[in-house]
């Protein structure tokens, strides 16, 4: 009996057996809790995930944008990145100030382009500076490299930029949720990859960290903040043309605060001071200059100001005046606005205010571009979305989103009334443009990154509830206590750790089985993962490639490299003078300027219609006349992209109906669209197409001889792979142009112009050599109405973002 | 001089360079460990519990093989300085 | 310099040496040297020129003659790249050939070039000896005519001398042309003369006098590479961590016949006789050792190209990104890494770099100009340079890489007209203490270090306007009650020691051990408790409630003690002298353990409140 007692007692309270050493086994468990120090940590170990996790979203961000370094090398892709590359090159070598003044004379020759006073030097700067920070430290990094892996970089910083603004938003866990997604984003890589050294790269930055000091200077209405803002709006400003987004969207927010009735203080003071500083800051940038006082699309942050203004007077004028006083006050603000908008209406009519942009115009109209300005229309980005695409580069964060969107509705506050304004607006945008995708994408994944953490607060707390349970109760009170406690308090809102605490729960989870909730969140996690594989595909299926350089990949699994870019650029770069003057079409522009390092016509820059036009017409005219335009123009080589022998899709073929609209816009008379037709209406190179088109320039520069190649047994003489077709004109000659190169798979082929000596015909005398074009019955398809918004003389017309990217098929 | 070829050794590196990846990745290990330590020590310390001592030991150790594991970093990916 | 200035010197010396052998033995040309036979062998297969001279040399005087004499036009100046001289037999050892410069025989002849060969043994009277002196020549063959179209073959023209060009009078001589191929426009017919397939002969020819001259003319198709490197650049940068890096650019030119009209990649694609002259890819034969090779151009890397490994050389096949046609350029560089240990040599803190000035960069190439740079780690000094041939040395400079602070030394050395022959070895000799290769990690280390320092100083400013007093008297309590829980840790660590000294205690009963053991912990423990007494005093004013807490924890705290004092006591003087029974025992134990569970509940419930 006794035995069997003690063992018994032993069982229900080990201390009292007097047996070896046993008897503090439960003990010291109860001992060692007092020892504060595993406890102090938390604050650290706090910090020390967050860090962690905002580096491995940094780094795995870093990492996927790698695809294209890794598969090919570290060059500069596709069109503008070249310019912004060249500009950045010119700016290291002769400096800052040489770089604002510079005047390009080997584009658009011969009028040349300031290009100092038409671009946002953001980019350049940024990484200008990063190269003479290290220069100074001798760290020989060349420029490109710099150039190609900024992108990769910013996305870092924007991840980070995001974390702070999603944490003032809902809660430092969303924010981590936040981060990792824009870290990988398919929506934003598509434009941040390595070597794609394009404005938006820093700028998503940019506009992250603007909206984040926004928000926080609008909770704390401090002076500094909202200077913070401005500034961060500057580099904003100077790095994309993006900013008139800032501009327009935090008014919104603050006139729709007003709306609510949610004046503030606060508001105040983040808003004039933004404003103000925020005005004079952007109209430093040469490229912007008055454009904030004098066009349209900057007017509603001018008059929100106004308002703000007015309403603070009111407030102000309230805690001293009756109320009858306050209703004649009404009076006297709505009169003030009336004028104010009358002023701004006749303003605008007179002149002195531009009125919105043709590139504004078609964010409202999709159809407008297509009608008046088909060179905008004819880039690629800037068609309307498809909701394939918004699958494919938000995949599932474009479901869980409005997710997002209603928990902030749900809880809504002065901040989080921006970010419902800012998912709508950009929700709207990217369904008109395709390029505009890129501003959507930040909001989708802070609101994603917000449902996420919502829901995982929900499930993950409960569980953790359950295992812990049975725990002592003092662990409770103590972790409750210590959030009282001074100064680590301060830390514990990070709501990945929240769930180390052990609140009661709150709501609906009580009816939650164990079950269910591990569901759930194997669900999600299932969800994220499969969110991460198709980023990594998409990355390096449909957004790792330079353009530059094909590649192309053989049934056993062999990569061949198609180098014809390059080898053609640098046979120009290499044995041509060096004053030689390229035509080629404007796609091409940015890459010739580039890599061959030569004079060219027309560029990605597009701020000429005309000149455009005249190489479409060039292009689109038979050959005598064209030489006719090549002449006057002064051209040495003439340039033609050709994939028919290798498949190649983006040629400039494909191409050639834009060249023919675009040619046609300005000169009706001799180019119609409609002759490059057949008669059922069809764009065929065949013997079936129409005489013109097989007696174009273009198409004879692009299958110059290539009636006599067989590319295989079965296909027939001169077969074009790209549009499956035997070419209709076979047997020609060129008579005014030499082929001067073509390179190893015919894709870049380059034509000599000859000099009127060369060949049998009389000298043309210099006083004749130019273009005799029939003023009187000049006809333009443009009404004089109609004729607003469209770019033509002034380069600083472009408001916004410049235009580029290839044109579409 | 006296000097010829013929006294001479071939000159080899002091440290194999076979060994550069691991001496990158545990000088670096090592180095990170105490970076974070010296980090999480000034964020969690307020200015009444800081002890410079401690603070400068732990960033001397932090500084100390993260030098070193830099140099082996750049040694490995063949920037031989 | 200071090597330099030896060389130089060591030079004056020799050309005083010579002119004083002039001055002594000849004072001229030596009328009593003769050449019993020449043979002459003119190599025209590729785009230089190679002559190679058999000579047999008899001295018909009375002394003994040491040095000879060897010519060439004046006009061959510019073409002349590299000459050498050696003696036929056994061995075939090298003879020294100098250049004669500002001597008698210069301004008796200011037209010819003067060439000093010196022998290895002094040629006695009535003795012959047979040497043979190679000559190579660049940019002798001109194109003719000089542009052609693309499907055309190329023809050039070569212009030279078909006798010996020499100083001395000639028995009996042959001149042998060898060439390309066998299609030969026209060559000059100076009896006798005899072609078979590739070669032509000419000779024997009779006794000829001096400076002899007859021009030969041979107009003939050569395909071969008619390439030039403008401009090479080299640069050799030594890393004491084991590597050296070599890269080269390189500025090709096709200097063959220009390509007149257009470029037709149809014809060049499908016609195998389009393009003949044209340059498409060569090899570069690199050291076997070589790695990380890269092949790139300023645009990026040019992915066309392949290494083969042979045994003792890696053969680079070098794709150009287009084919070469007369008159085309192009630039590229290609760099590797080499280990240090196949080219640098030490003892101590001194240090010889025994490598190639110029290496293979095509088969029979043309090097118009070079530029050797070499770069030695930072902080090499006393650094001297033996070059295998004349060129002349650049000044010197410094160039900053990573990680550098003073610059690292560079040698330059230039030359011009440079061929295959002058592949050969230079030696730099350096010093460089070795103390020194722990700069660059101690580099890092301190610029990390003043970044935690910046850190730690940041920390510490306040940039706040106004103080806020609240929060400011908080984090100081918070601080105090830090370091208090910190003591209350220690005090903790000294109450498990001495649960496990007692556990000990019971089992072995063994007083005087424990008591000695416990020493320390008892010391730690008041050492604890008083501090923990100070802390609090400081709190007194600021914070009373904390204060009350830890006079609350203080009083806990010794309850608890006192326990621990019970259990010693009964273990010590009950257990171990055995006065106690087994079930008393037990359930005093048992009192004692439920009573400490109590107190550290409190104490627990004390610290948490304190966090």
């Amino acid at each position: 009996m006794q035995l069997n007692k003690a063992t018994a007692a032993i069982a229900a309270n080990p201390p009292s057996s007097g047996n070896k050493k046993i008897s503090f086994f439960d003990k010291k468990p109860i001992v060692k809790q007092v020892k504060s120090s595993t406890l102090t940590n938390i604050a650290g170990l706090n910090s020390l995930i967050t860090f962690t996790v905002l580096l491995l979203a940094w780094i795995s961000g870093f990492a996927s944008r790698l695809f294209a370094v890794i598969r090919f090398e570290s060059i500069i892709h596709e069109f503008d990145p070249w310019f912004n590359y060249r500009a950045t090159a010119y700016m290291v070598q002769h400096g800052f100030y040489n770089f604002l003044n510079w005047f390009d004379e080997r584009a658009w020759y011969p009028l040349g382009r300031i290009v100092g006073g038409t671009v946002y030097p953001g980019l350049m700067i940024t990484s200008g500076s990063i190269h003479y920070i290290f220069s100074s430290l001798n760290i020989p990094i060349h420029i490109r490299d710099i150039c190609v892996f900024l992108a990769p970089i910013f996305s870092g910083l924007t991840a980070i930029s995001t974390y702070y603004l999603t944490k003032e938003l809902w809660s430092a866990g969303a924010g981590l949720f936040a981060a990792c997604f824009i870290a990988i984003v398919p929506g934003y890589i598509s434009r941040s990859v390595a070597g794609s050294y394009d404005n938006e790269g820093i700028a998503i930055f940019a506009l992250q960290f603007t909206y984040y000091l926004w928000v926080k200077s609008v909770k704390s209405g401090s002076i500094f903040w909202a200077s913070m803002t401005a500034l961060s709006y500057f580099y904003m400003v100077s790095a994309w043309g993006g900013y008139v987004f800032i501009i327009n969207l935090i008014p919104l927010h603050v006139f729709v605060l007003l709306i609510m009735n949610r004046f503030s203080q606060r508001l105040f003071t983040s808003y004039t001071t933004f404003y103000i500083l925020g005005l004079l800051f952007s109209m430093q940038i040469p490229f912007v200059g008055f454009q904030p006082i004098r066009t349209s699309e900057h007017m509603a942050a001018g008059g929100v100001f106004c308002l703000l203004i007015l309403i603070g007077t009111l407030k102000y004028l309230r805690t001293f005046l009756t109320k009858s006083e306050i209703k004649y006050f009404g009076g006297i603000v709505t009169g003030i606005a009336i004028i104010l908008l009358t002023v701004l209406i006749g303003l605008t009519y007179a002149g002195f205010v531009a009125p919105w942009s043709g590139r504004f115009y078609s964010l409202w109209d999709t159809g407008y571009a297509k009608v008046h300005i088909p060179i905008i229309a004819s880039v690629s980005e800037h068609q309307p979305t498809t909701w394939f695409s918004f699958f494919f580069d938000l995949h599932i964060l474009v479901t869980t989103f409005p997710v997002g969107l209603w928990y902030c509705i749900k809880h809504i506050n002065d901040e989080r009334v921006f970010v419902v304004l800012y998912a709508i607006s950009a929700v709207y945008f990217a369904g008109v443009m395709v390029r505009l995708m890129l501003t959507l994408t930040p909001v989708v994944c802070m609101l994603s990154g917000i449902a996420f953490s919502g829901l995982l607060e929900l499930f993950l707390k409960e569980e953790d509830r359950d295992e812990n349970s049975g725990l002592n109760a003092s662990e409770e009170e103590s972790e409750e206590e210590q959030e009282k406690s001074p100064g680590r308090a301060l830390y514990d809102k990070a709501g990945k750790l929240r769930r180390m605490k052990h609140e009661k729960p709150k709501g609906n989870g009580d009816g939650l089985g164990s079950n269910v909730r591990n569901g759930v969140v194997f669900f999600i996690l299932v969800l994220l993962m499969m969110f991460t594989v198709h980023c990594t595909w998409v990355t390096s299926n449909a957004y790792s490639s330079p353009s530059i350089v094909l590649a192309s990949y053989s049934n056993d699994g062999g990569r061949a490299i198609l180098d014809d870019f390059r080898e053609a650029y640098y046979w120009l770069a290499q044995n041509t003078p060096t004053d030689a003057r390229i035509m080629s079409w404007w796609d091409y522009g940015y890459q010739i300027a580039g890599m061959a390092n030569r004079t060219t016509l027309v560029d990605n820059n597009t701020w000429n219609n005309s000149h455009i036009a005249l190489v479409g017409k060039a292009m689109s005219s038979n050959e005598s006349a064209a030489y006719e335009i090549m002449t006057s123009l002064d051209v040495d080589y003439v340039l033609v992209i050709f994939g028919g022998m290798i498949g190649y899709s983006g040629d400039d073929i494909n191409k050639f109906l834009w060249m023919v609209r675009i040619a046609e816009g300005e000169h009706p008379q001799d180019i119609r669209e409609g002759d490059y037709f057949t008669e059922r209406g069809e764009f065929r190179i065949d013997s079936e197409g129409s005489p013109t088109l097989l007696n174009s320039l273009m198409y004879k520069l692009s299958y110059y001889r290539f009636g006599e190649v067989k590319i295989d047994y079965r296909s027939p003489y001169g077969y074009d792979r790209t549009r499956s077709a035997e070419i209709g004109n076979k047997h020609f000659q060129i008579t005014y142009l030499e082929e001067a190169y073509t390179s190893e798979h015919w894709l870049v082929r380059i034509y000599r112009v000859k000099k009127p000596s060369e060949f049998n015909r009389p000298r043309i005398p210099i006083s004749k050599r130019q273009i005799i074009r029939q003023t009187s019955s000049y006809i333009s398809r443009k009404t004089a109405r109609k004729k607003k918004g469209y770019i033509k003389k002034r380069p600083t017309v472009i408001k916004g973002q410049k235009l580029q990217k290839r044109i579409s098929t | 001089m006296t000097l010829e070829i013929e006294n001479m050794t071939r000159y080899i590196s002091p440290i194999n360079p076979t060994v550069f990846p691991l001496l990158a990745l545990i000088l670096l290990g090592i180095g990170i460990f105490f970076t974070a330590w010296f980090f999480v020590y000034e964020v969690t310390s307020t200015k009444f519990t800081r002890d410079i001592f401690k603070e400068l030991l732990i960033s001397l150790v932090a500084a100390l093989f993260s030098g070193f594991g830099v140099l082996f970093l750049l040694l490995w990916v063949g920037i031989y300085v | 310099m200071k090597f330099y200035a030896s060389w130089s010197s060591l030079f004056k010396v020799l050309a005083f040496l010579a002119l004083f052998c002039c001055l002594v033995n000849c004072g001229s040309i030596n009328p009593n040297l003769n050449i019993k036979s020449a043979d002459i062998t003119i190599n025209l297969h590729s785009q230089i020129t190679k002559i190679t001279n058999k000579l047999i040399v008899e001295n018909k005087g009375q002394t003994v003659v040491s040095n000879l004499y060897f010519t060439l036009d004046g006009k061959q100046k510019e073409q002349l790249s590299y000459i050498s001289a050696l003696l036929r037999g056994h061995g075939r050892p090298e003879l020294k050939v100098k250049k004669i410069k500002n001597s008698e025989i210069n301004k008796a002849y200011p037209d010819k070039l003067f060439y000093s060969i010196e022998l290895k043994d002094p040629l006695q009277p009535e003795r012959t000896v047979p040497i043979e002196v190679e000559v190579v020549l660049t940019h002798e063959l001109i194109p003719h005519p000089k542009v052609i179209l693309q499907k055309e073959k190329q023809l050039v023209k070569y212009l030279g001398n078909l006798y010996l060009f020499s100083p001395y009078s000639v028995n009996k001589q042959t001149t042998t042309v060898i060439l390309p191929s066998r299609n030969i426009e026209n060559y000059t017919k100076i009896k006798p003369v005899s072609q078979s397939d590739s070669t032509i002969s000419y000779g024997p020819f009779d006794k000829k006098g001096a400076f002899s001259q007859e021009e030969l003319i041979i107009h003939f198709e050569n395909n071969n590479k008619f390439l030039t490197v403008t401009k090479l650049e080299r640069t050799i940068e030594v890393s004491h961590w084991g590597n050296i890096a070599v890269e080269e650019t390189i500025d090709l030119l096709h200097t063959g016949a220009l390509l007149k009209g257009s470029f037709s990649r149809y014809e060049y694609a499908r016609e195998g006789k389009s393009g003949q002259s044209s340059v498409q890819s060569f090899d570069t034969v690199l050291p076997a050792a070589a790695s990380d090779i890269y092949y790139r151009d300023e645009i990026g890397n040019i992915s066309t190209s392949h290494t083969r490994i042979k045994k003792d050389s890696v053969e680079l096949n070098l794709k150009l990104r287009f084919p070469l046609f007369g008159g085309w350029k192009t630039r590229y560089t290609i760099g590797y890494n080499v280990p240090s240990y196949e080219y640098l040599y030490n003892l101590g803190n001194d240090y010889i770099l025994d490598m190639r000035l110029l290496d293979h960069i095509y088969d029979d190439m043309v090097v118009d100009e070079m530029t050797v740079k070499i770069i030695l780690p930072e902080g090499s000094n006393s650094i001297k340079l033996e070059l295998p041939y004349v060129s002349s040395r650049l000044p010197g400079s410094l160039q900053y890489t990573y990680l550098d602070t003073t610059g690292r030394p560079v040698i330059s050395v230039a030359k011009k007209n440079l061929v295959e022959n002058h592949i050969q070895n230079f030696q730099l000799k350096y010093t460089f203490p070795k103390l020194l290769m722990i700069q660059e990690p101690l580099l890092v280390t301190v610029a990390l270090y003043l970044l935690f320092l910046l850190v730690i100083i940041y920390v510490r400013l306040d940039f706040s306007i106004d103080k806020d007093e609240i929060s400011e008297s908080k984090l100081r309590v918070a601080g105090q009650c830090e370091k208090i829980l910190a003591a209350q840790d220690r005090r903790v660590s000294s109450y498990n020691e001495l649960d496990d000294k007692l556990s000990y205690l019971k089992t072995n009963k063994d007083v005087n051990a424990y008591l000695s053991a416990i020493k320390g912990i008892q010391q730690e423990y008041k050492n604890a408790t008083a501090a923990v007494t100070e802390l609090a005093q400081k709190l007194k004013g600021e914070a009373g409630d904390v204060y009350d807490r830890i006079q609350e924890l203080q009083k806990h705290d010794k309850a608890l003690k006192e326990l621990y004092n019970q259990q010693q006591s009964m273990y010590i003087d009950k257990l171990v002298p055995g006065k106690i029974g087994r079930q008393q025992f037990v359930d005093a134990e048992a009192a004692i353990a439920k009573k400490k569970e109590e107190y550290v509940e409190k104490i627990n419930n004390v610290v948490k409140s304190l966090q």
